[in-house]
């Protein structure tokens, strides 16, 4: 076993405890990045004390929000365990009890959704619809009798629309920051941007309507098609690209991306700090890379492009320069 | 570092404390655990954590010593078997096409086993900011809201929370994670 029982002193401990309390609250400033990188190499103790933290990090995204939570609040909270199991429960049967049950009509009610980091999973809706969730991803969903509602809070999704009697289930909106939209009989992904939320249209046909649209537009979506849309506006919209939907295949698909754009699609599936030196930012990126390991992409990015990649705090922090 | 002896002389001195002592402790553990089985692999568990230990040969007690491990070793068991209850059943709910695979769970359920021990006898609200912010994912200005406490309590609270954790981590916690 490495360094077992290697007694790291409590304060290196505390201060590395302060670290993970600044680290989580907001992203740090790049002199506070360089702070935390001298304090990390000062001494073997407070090395020693990152790495612990960083596992503790690690281990805690790790945990699926919806198991997580009941589990380890068992014991004192035995009444919150019991509600989550009950609105599960209701997930979990389906459309029979659905469609049948006055109760559950006669109220609304919510789920969370959720993946982290690096994450990927497929989940069936009440009513026979299947949502695919990309990496840290988080959405509500709301059934009453008038309409089936997805709010989507972050992320990116694939969904496909159940072919479902509408009269039975209420039409079906998917609420994103900037606007709704309506599927008609279909398959699609809908990525959250900041500020700007991006539809690409697989089948069918979906109705986008920005929330504070200032003109008439024709906001039908067709098949085949992909559009990008503000709180005011749709912008032009394109022909659909393979690389729009690669996701669903675990896949970062780019043609000609500028790599610090590159840097950031894959700091969507990847803990920790990457940085790109300005020197490289406009290096066109092309091909297709996987996401399930973050540190392949790394690996063949230094394998085919002129540049090095440098990992710091075991890996937290990775900087990709000139070579 | 651990201590470590001569590995003869320490397999000799295991050997002896195993025979002088394992039959009582099989007795109190069977006491304590509703069935005869769990009674004897914890028994066993107990002379492989203290063998694993390789401290046979500082035991100047080895009847308080091994009650001491034997204690750990049933709130450990007791603490697993709550959390593996409490997961099963989470899971029982979960849509067919949400469950993570069998491998996946295995570690899930490991790691809610770590993570859990590393929170115990932490103050309900320390733990419960900590949760919010862990598993839930949120700000410390949300979770104070949500607490209705202050913004500056929440830190405290998730400082003492990293603080425990870090401190009751084993070099094994989370590796290869």
């Amino acid at each position: 076993m490495p360094e077992s029982n290697q007694k790291i002193p409590l304060r290196a401990l505390e201060e590395a405890a302060e670290w993970l309390l600044k680290l989580q609250d907001a992203p740090l400033s790049n002199l506070e990045q360089q702070t935390l990188l001298d304090w990390q190499q000062a001494n073997t103790d407070n090395q020693a004390a990152w790495e612990k933290a960083q596992r503790l990090m690690h281990g805690m995204a790790q945990m699926p929000k919806d198991i997580a939570g009941p589990v380890l609040n068992r014991a004192d909270d035995e009444g919150r365990r019991l509600a989550i199991g009950k609105l599960a429960l209701l997930l979990a049967a389906g459309p029979t009890i659905w469609g049948g049950s006055k109760l559950v009509e006669s109220q609304q009610w919510s789920a969370d959704y959720r993946t982290t980091k690096g994450g990927f999973s497929s989940v069936t809706l009440p009513d026979g619809s299947t949502v695919k969730l990309n990496t840290a991803t988080a959405f509500d969903i709301q059934f009453n009798p008038t309409h089936r509602l997805l709010t989507l809070r972050e992320g990116e999704i694939e969904i496909v629309t159940a072919p479902v009697n509408s009269k039975q289930f209420g039409p079906f909106l998917v609420s994103t920051q900037e606007g709704e939209l309506m599927p008609l009989g279909t398959r699609f992904t809908v990525r959250q941007h900041q500020e700007m939320t991006h539809l690409v249209v697989i089948e069918g046909r979906v109705k986008a309507t920005p929330k504070q649209a200032t003109q008439r537009q024709n906001n039908i979506i067709e098949a085949g098609q992909e559009v990008s849309f503000s709180r005011y506006q749709l912008h032009t919209r394109k022909a659909l690209r393979p690389e729009s939907t690669a996701w669903l295949q675990r896949m970062l698909a780019v043609h000609n991306m500028p790599l610090s754009t590159f840097i950031n699609e894959v700091s969507r599936y990847r803990h920790g700090l990457l940085r790109v030196s300005p020197k490289l930012a406009e290096l066109p990126i092309s091909g297709s890379f996987p996401t399930t390991n973050t540190d392949t992409i790394l690996t063949m990015l230094s394998h085919t492009y002129p540049l090095t990649v440098s990992r710091h705090l075991g890996g937290y922090w990775v900087t990709l320069e000139a070579s | 570092m651990p201590h470590r002896a001569d590995p003869r002389v320490q397999q000799e001195l295991m050997h002896s404390l195993y025979s002088d002592h394992h039959s009582w402790l099989f007795t109190w553990m069977r006491k304590r655990l509703e069935n005869q089985c769990d009674a004897a692999d914890l028994t066993q568990d107990t002379f492989v954590r203290i063998h694993t230990r390789q401290e046979s040969d500082k035991i100047d007690s080895p009847r308080a010593y091994l009650l001491t491990v034997a204690k750990g070793i049933i709130s450990h068991f007791y603490r697993r078997r709550s959390i593996e209850q409490a997961y099963l059943e989470q899971l029982a709910l979960l849509p067919e096409q949400a469950m993570p695979s069998q491998e996946h769970q295995l570690i899930i359920l490991q790691t809610l086993e770590q993570i859990d021990a590393l929170l115990d006898n932490l103050p309900k609200k320390v733990k419960t900011a900590f949760l919010l912010s862990q598993i839930e994912g949120k700000k410390y200005q949300e979770i104070a809201d949500e607490m209705g406490i202050s913004l500056i309590s929440v830190k405290r609270y998730m400082k003492q929370a990293y603080l425990q954790c870090l401190m009751l981590m084993e070099e094994d916690f989370f590796a290869g994670i």
